[in-house]
């Protein structure tokens, strides 16, 4: 295909669950664009719209308005052919119980068409899946281990994957981690959905926010892992004197200015300078700074109506998410 | 078992008959009996064999058409088959097709069962007749599971499509039951929206396939299946 079109595109997708309860809104006027060779992250709580996004761009689920093309086809009229090019993990994912993994992988490369499940076999290794065992003995993480083989052992283009960790141990989400980064180092594009922050922050290149349905932002890790804010602690070598808490307190960028014992703490947006020259004459043994995590860049995007973020309210926020 | 104990001899027969029509005529019928018929063995084998055989097999064909996509659905399971390269119909469609040679199979290991348990008795039925019987029961079982598929396609939730199916199966067969004990009227009426009103076993014996039946039970069968995937292909699947 063209390596300038998109991999993912879609124009105002819309999808209105009906119900007698009512109608629910559940992703509102998507227009979203994931280039090739990327890992994309769709960042968002429970709810917000991800699973319904992936559903329709596999057409499991038809949208109420709009479009969307995969691979430069469309996903209604074409999604065979798309499927065909695709590995996708559900986020709850469910098997034949009474199957071992390896029918299941037999069964799934028969139905692609594979010659060879060799491949499969060096993924079920590297994670550490038992392939001999039935689905209905698999604890939840083997279950997910099996997915991502199932997903990755035909080599497609496009990965789309719902909560793919969900369920792996931190050593095997570092070689998921692993994996993806081959698998765009060998030119495939990553979509994958997740509420883990620092999931999405350790292995994609961009991100897009969504919250109630609607894309709030889309932006690359780095851009929003350098907004221009940080977090900065001064350690003083004496107790900090009532009119420098008063003059820091004042100091335009700064927010969030706590006092412990010798220790100033801070939120800064700007420059350096202004915040030297505010405690000037005292004698300081440490300056720490901090870039906000993905997860505080999320709350300037996400949360609290925009009000800023604070490092109690991002805890409790991320408590919620 | 039922044949060959009940139809060992004729006076085993006799006697068999003779209970049965001490029941009044109605509570018969709601049964599947038919007095007039009873005492012959064809009238035995239409209610014993092909009347209860058909019931029991319908059981096989509700599960059956409800694993043609109502199962998966509800367990998850087709989100990773929708997921391959499948188009939905062919989903439906080889699904239908590998249940129908199951429950074809089902139908002459019975008929085999049938013709080996005959010898062991002093009756005897044509067996070219015997066979057209149990080619009988095959439309109106695939009828059932086309229509099972069907409501599973249309309604989505599995116990619900389930609950229709049964409710259909069963009220299909009172209807035709107590259609024909009520007799004349709007119970004639009612009868002709019984599938089981174009099973009738019993004359299949004697002349063989009502062909007319045999052909629209299975057109019936065959409209549902195109419901089945016009209904699936249009809707969102797995909510």
């Amino acid at each position: 295909m063209n390596n300038k079109l998109p991999v993912i595109r879609s124009d105002d997708l819309t999808k209105v669950y009906r119900s007698r309860q009512g109608d629910t809104l559940a992703l509102d006027s998507l227009n979203l664009e994931v280039r090739p060779g990327e890992i994309f992250g769709y960042l968002g709580p429970n709810g917000a719209g991800k699973t319904t996004t992936i559903r329709m761009l596999l057409d499991l689920i038809r949208p109420t308005r709009g479009t969307a093309e995969i691979l430069g086809l469309d996903a209604r009229a074409e999604s065979v052919a798309i499927r065909r090019r695709i590995g996708f993990l559900p986020g709850e994912l469910s098997l034949w119980k009474a199957r071992t993994g390896r029918q299941v992988v037999q069964y799934i490369a028969s139905v692609r068409g594979m010659p060879s499940t060799a491949y499969a076999d060096e993924l079920a290794e590297r994670l550490a899946l038992d392939l001999s065992r039935r689905v209905r003995d698999y604890s939840s993480g083997n279950r997910r281990k099996l997915g991502l083989v199932i997903a990755l052992m035909h080599e497609p283009e496009l990965l789309i994957l719902d909560e793919p960790t969900n369920g792996l141990d931190p050593l095997v989400q570092q070689t998921f981690n692993q994996l993806m980064r081959e698998a765009r180092d060998a030119g495939r594009t990553v979509f994958l959905s997740s509420h883990l922050l620092g999931e999405v922050q350790a292995i994609c290149d961009r991100v897009g926010i969504l919250k109630d349905g609607r894309l709030k932002a889309v932006e690359t890790v780095e851009r929003l892992t350098h907004v221009d804010f940080r977090w900065v602690r001064l350690q003083f070598r004496e107790a900090v004197p009532a009119a420098t808490m008063a003059r820091l307190e004042r100091l335009p960028g700064a927010s969030d200015v706590d006092v412990a014992h010798h220790t100033v703490s801070l939120r800064l947006t700007g420059d350096f300078m202004p915040l030297l020259d505010a405690v000037d004459g005292l004698y300081i043994e440490d300056i720490r700074v901090e870039e906000p995590t993905l997860e505080e860049v999320f709350l300037t995007y996400y949360g609290n109506n925009g009000a800023t973020p604070s490092r109690a309210g991002t805890r409790k926020v991320m408590e919620v998410l | 078992m039922y044949v060959t104990v009940l139809l060992g001899d004729s006076e085993m027969l006799a006697a068999y008959t003779d209970m049965l029509s001490k029941m009044p005529t109605g509570f018969m019928e709601i049964f599947g009996l038919n007095p007039e018929t009873l005492g012959t063995v064809e009238g035995y084998l239409a209610w014993a064999v092909f009347s209860y055989s058909a019931l029991i097999i319908a059981v096989f064909a509700v599960i059956a058409g409800l694993n043609v996509t109502a199962n998966e659905e509800d367990a998850g399971i087709m989100d990773v088959l929708l997921s391959l390269p499948v188009p939905r119909w062919r989903v439906v469609i080889e699904k239908l097709a590998a249940y129908s040679v199951m429950l074809v199979g089902i139908i002459a290991m019975s008929f085999v069962a049938l013709v080996l348990a005959e010898q062991t008795t002093e009756y005897s039925v044509e067996t070219g007749l015997l066979f057209q019987g149990f080619l009988n029961m095959i439309p109106l079982n695939l009828f059932v599971m086309a229509f099972t598929a069907f409501v599973s396609a249309l309604v989505r939730g599995r116990n619900t499509a389930a609950v229709i199916a049964i409710v259909f199966v069963i009220a299909s067969y009172l209807i035709d039951s107590i259609g024909g004990m009520l007799g004349g009227g709007i119970a004639d009426v009612l009868r002709q929206l019984s599938i089981f009103h174009y099973f009738d076993p019993e004359p299949v014996l004697h002349t063989g396939l009502a062909w007319p039946n045999f052909l629209g039970i299975l057109a019936a069968a065959a409209l549902l299946l195109g419901g089945s995937l016009w209904a699936f292909n249009r809707r969102d699947v797995g909510l």
